[in-house]
């Protein structure tokens, strides 16, 4: 952004000199300071995300001491909610590693 | 089981060798007839060889280690001691991956995701990769992990004699249906194949390599750094210095040149690398010797010798030479003189006293490579009677040779013979070898008479083509060819690669032209060669860490043996984007019940139909015709102040990606600008075919940047509202899978007319759409079933579903979909007090005491507040005491 000596408003291109807007005061283009007046937003390179059935819970913690009421699977991811009042303890819900299914508990 | 006696056996078991090894071990024993000490020496010598073996493989093998997105912190990595191929800022190497990352992780900064410990890597690193076109190429090497070795590593040992250890979830890619695929380590047995670099691509090899690399300016003299008057390091006091200045102006010394300290005889300080340097290298690591102030090279060729000869002369080193009649027959040894070259030969070219190929050798010049080829297999190679054959006692040498063989695309397998390690060049690629690198002396003669003889088309069992699924008899029977030449091949899922070359050009002279010859010829015209696993084995490893590089793409970088292994990091940026969030619990049953016009998380499920739903390509081409595509994914966009343009780079590979309709990219671009142009009602130019350039009519920054703004909005393919597409590959219930589109936005409408898309399957979560689109009879199963499901999926599985008919039922018994609260149902009712009880109270009995309302008490709400029985069950009758009138007679009678 280059701004005008005379009257400090913005100055555009116009062929190889640089002419304020406002005062039509002129000033030969300085090829080294052209780079600083632009500025790019680079490409967003992202592709079609692919992902599986199991991803929403990849990663996600699993307990192996359970036993599914579906399936009889041992394995299932839990998650912890506060679904009680604060002096209740939490709600636990287990998501069946097979056949998905989900089961509460709350002491 | 051999027999052997107790005391052996004990001395045998008592060692952590494997099974295999001991049989071996019980097998020498009994041959050689051994005695107890002996045994125990052998034992020892074994174990202790075993151990070595076992940290330091460096067999370079490229095997291209295969990355895995978005997985958590699953450990799958490579031991600290394997080593791998790198390349930066031009100069190549064979380091061991553990050090290497070390030293990366200690001068960047880490992050720590679950266990790992991860790194960005530095610009300029460069990996030989595999891509999906199984091509090699060298790919920018993004970033580096660690974290601390699992009890157990497998130890994958394959066909050809190379091997690679990685952590069981390790992935490494292999051939599935005809497709390059991420497989993960512990799902891999005895048969299934990995990639092994066939040809290693270097477009612009080095053609000199810097000592200084090699030898230390502080035990050498070099003389650019005495005249160039930058600041030094110099193996003497400022005194010496002086001293070395004048020689080198008197021209006693040369300039650009290295010097041992208090010696005038040196190399240039740039050593080039061409034949001639590569030939004698290469001699020198088939039988040459190093020392203090000389090296040695012995051959009796006199072709050969004259060579080592011409190398000396090259660079003014004098030699001396010795002839003698040893008791295994004739040696002639050529010394040759200088401490800089034997200093040097020892720095790059050993290692632990063990000969290597030297790091920069992989990244040079295809000359000195063939040269260094030429040289060594001069020296130490035989000529078989269909194969070319080199022995060594030093594994990292035979391993760097083969690998070397990769640069000039001959592949070589490896094996192990009476303590030394083989390597052998089958017939295939023997005229390829004289071809690009040729013997010199007798042996040359007599390589050229084998490269004459080996049919080279002919059947070959090391380089095989697996898993490419039916495409094969696809093909075959496209282009007329009978089936019962494909036929075992297809059975069998592996066909050579030249008989599948040769397919291939038949089929294409056939004019056939389909996806599956593609995929064919893409095999055989890949840079890999596919090579079975012999055994796999559980190992364990001494290191405390293991690594893992993270590579661009498909995410493949290649171990020194040239084993391919696909890079399996968690890069954790893409995890948790993978899923849509949709409102869950009873926030969406709030929704649902107050029939909200749109959901706070509009979401569609979109299925497709056959067609489209098998092939991966198909199912993308229905994603860029769903998604709303904005100027920002199709390239770059540049804001020049100072000429008031706005300038946007078009990447030629998104836009055919985004429009595979479309052959011509101007076509697309064209349209682009138009569309530019008629939203924002500027002028475009074009200046560069994928360029596109606009400005506002005045100077005006204020509307440059406006224009910038609205630019952004623009919706260029797809379809407004859906702002993300992800692809799931789900399993149907016949166990066939198909890819299903989810997405993040809904247009429901819309997307049922789209070319692809299985209308009748389809669904979306936002009930009126579906109210709109598909009537009230669909809206009220969909109520059902979202209300449903958003109870399952937080337990409530044990709702009886009558009850959310009933509500589904009551909500659009009028046609349309009304909410249950006081502006739908509950406000609708006739009744005044039932109004009245339920919300708002005052107003209802103002309003109906001002028009004189009258309630009929027909309802529950109103028969319970004036405290009547309510018009159901026993209060559905009206009783009636007695019958007919009786005659009109008083009741007194």
């Amino acid at each position: 952004m280059q701004f005008c000596d005379e009257c400090g408003s913005l100055m555009h291109a116009q062929g190889d000199e640089m002419v304020c807007s406002s005062c039509g005061h002129g000033v030969p283009k300085e090829a080294d300071l052209s780079e600083q007046y632009v500025s790019t937003d680079a490409q967003d390179e992202g592709d079609v995300i692919e992902t599986s059935e199991e991803a929403n819970f990849e990663g996600k913690p699993t307990d192996d001491d359970v036993s599914c009421d579906e399936c009889g699977n041992t394995t299932a991811w839990y998650t912890i909610k506060q679904t009680g009042s604060a002096d209740e303890p939490p709600t636990r819900f287990f998501k069946c590693t097979e056949c998905k299914s989900v089961r509460r508990a709350y002491d | 089981m051999t027999d052997a006696s107790d005391d052996v056996r004990a001395l045998v078991e008592d060692t952590d060798l494997p099974k295999r090894l001991r049989e071996k071990v019980y097998e020498a024993v009994d041959d050689r007839g051994a005695t107890l000490d002996e045994v125990e020496d052998i034992v020892s010598a074994v174990e202790s060889r075993y151990r070595d073996t076992r940290v330091d493989p460096l067999d370079p093998v490229g095997t291209v280690s295969a990355q895995s997105i978005g997985e958590p912190g699953t450990q799958m990595s490579i031991p600290a001691d394997e080593r791998v191929l790198v390349r930066r800022d031009g100069e190549t190497d064979a380091v061991e991956i553990g050090p290497f990352v070390d030293s990366l992780m200690e001068s960047a900064e880490t992050r720590a995701f679950d266990d790992h410990e991860i790194a960005l890597a530095p610009d300029g690193i460069e990996v030989p990769s595999l891509g999906a076109d199984e091509r090699v190429r060298w790919k920018a090497l993004e970033e580096v992990s660690r974290h601390e070795t699992p009890d157990e590593l497998l130890r994958f040992e394959l066909e050809s004699g190379r091997t690679i250890r990685a952590t069981k979830a390790h992935s490494f890619v292999t051939r599935r249906d005809n497709d390059v695929v991420p497989v993960a380590g512990e799902e891999l047995s005895e048969g299934d194949w990995l990639p092994v670099v066939g040809d290693l691509p270097v477009e612009s090899g080095s053609d000199t390599v810097d000592l200084r690399e090699h030898l230390p300016a502080s035990d050498y003299w070099y003389t650019s750094a005495l005249t160039d008057g930058g600041a030094a390091t110099f193996p003497a006091g400022d005194e010496q210095v002086e001293n070395k200045r004048a020689a080198l102006e008197a021209g006693r010394i040369d300039g650009g040149a290295v010097y041992p300290r208090g010696g005038t005889v040196g190399l240039p300080e740039r050593l080039p690398l061409d034949e001639e340097t590569g030939f004698f290298i290469g001699a020198w690591l088939a039988e040459g010797n190093a020392t203090d102030g000389y090296v040695s090279v012995s051959n009796t060729d006199p072709a050969f010798q004259e060579r080592v000869r011409s190398f000396a002369e090259r660079f003014d080193l004098s030699m001396n030479e010795y002839a003698s009649d040893g008791e295994y027959g004739d040696s002639y040894d050529i010394r040759v003189n200088g401490t800089v070259l034997a200093d040097f030969l020892r720095t790059a070219c050993l290692d632990d006293g063990e000969k290597v190929v030297p790091g920069f050798a992989f990244g040079a010049d295809e000359s000195f490579v063939a040269g260094l080829l030429a040289g060594y297999f001069g020296g130490d190679g035989n000529i078989g009677r269909s194969s070319i054959r080199a022995s060594s006692t030093s594994e990292r040498l035979t391993a760097g040779v083969a690998l070397l063989l990769a640069r000039v695309n001959v592949y070589a397998t490896l094996g192990e013979t009476d303590g030394s390690r083989t390597l052998r060049i089958p017939a295939k690629f023997v005229p390829r070898f004289a071809a690009r690198v040729g013997m010199v002396g007798e042996r040359g003669d007599a390589l050229a008479a084998l490269a004459d003889d080996v049919d080279a088309d002919g059947p070959d069992a090391t380089d095989q083509i697996p898993n490419f699924g039916d495409a094969l008899r696809n093909v075959a029977s496209a282009a007329e060819i009978p089936t019962r030449q494909v036929n075992s091949a297809s059975k069998r899922q592996r066909i050579g690669r030249n008989r599948l070359a040769g397919l291939v050009a038949d089929a294409e002279a056939a004019g056939v032209d389909s996806s599956a010859l593609d995929a064919l010829r893409t095999a055989v015209e890949g840079d890999v060669v596919w090579d079975r696993i012999d055994s796999v084995e559980t190992v364990s490893s001494d290191y405390e860490y293991v690594y893992d590089f993270s590579v661009a793409g498909l995410e493949t970088f290649t171990t020194a043996e040239g084993v391919v292994t696909h890079n399996t990091m968690n890069t954790f940026h893409y995890a948790g984007v993978a899923e849509i969030d949709v409102t869950q619990g009873l926030p969406r049953l709030i929704e649902l019940v107050d029939a909200r016009k749109t959901p706070d998380t509009p979401m569609m499920t979109v299925y497709l139909d056959e067609e489209h739903a098998s092939d991966r390509e198909r199912a993308h081409e229905v994603v860029w015709n769903i998604e709303s595509t904005q100027i920002l994914a199709l390239g770059d966009v540049s804001t020049n102040v100072a000429d008031m343009l706005v300038r946007i780079d078009l990447n030629e590979e998104t836009l055919r990606e985004r429009w595979p309709t479309y052959d011509d990219v101007d076509e697309i671009v064209a349209e682009i600008a138009d569309t530019i142009e008629s939203n924002l009602g500027v002028a475009t130019s074009r200046p560069e075919p994928t360029v596109v350039e606009f400005g506002p009519d005045q100077p005006s920054y204020r509307e440059l940047l406006q224009l910038v703004e609205e630019l952004r909005d623009i919706v260029f393919k797809g379809i407004e509202d859906i702002t993300r597409v992800v692809i799931r590959k789900e399993e149907l219930d016949d166990g066939t899978e198909e890819f299903v589109l989810y997405t993040e936005g809904s247009a429901f409408g819309d997307v049922l007319e789209i070319d692809g898309v299985d209308p009748s399957r389809t669904t979306c979560n936002n009930i009126h759409e579906i109210h709109r689109e598909l009537g009230i009879e669909a809206a009220r199963e969909a109520l059902i079933n979202e209300t449903k499901n958003t109870l399952e999926e937080q337990g409530l599985d044990n709702v009886n579903v009558r009850h959310l008919m009933l509500v589904a039922d009551i909500m659009t018994n009028r046609g349309e979909i009304e909410s249950i609260g006081r502006h739908g149902i509950s406000g609708s009712k006739e009744s005044v007090l039932a109004r009245a009880a339920f919300e708002v109270t005052v107003n209802h009995l103002l309003d109906a005491a001002i028009h004189g309302e009258v309630d009929a008490l027909d309802g529950v709400t109103e028969n319970v507040i004036v405290g009547k029985p309510i018009k159901l069950g026993t209060g559905d009758v009206d009783l009636r005491m007695g019958s007919r009138r009786a005659s009109p007679e008083s009741a007194d009678d």
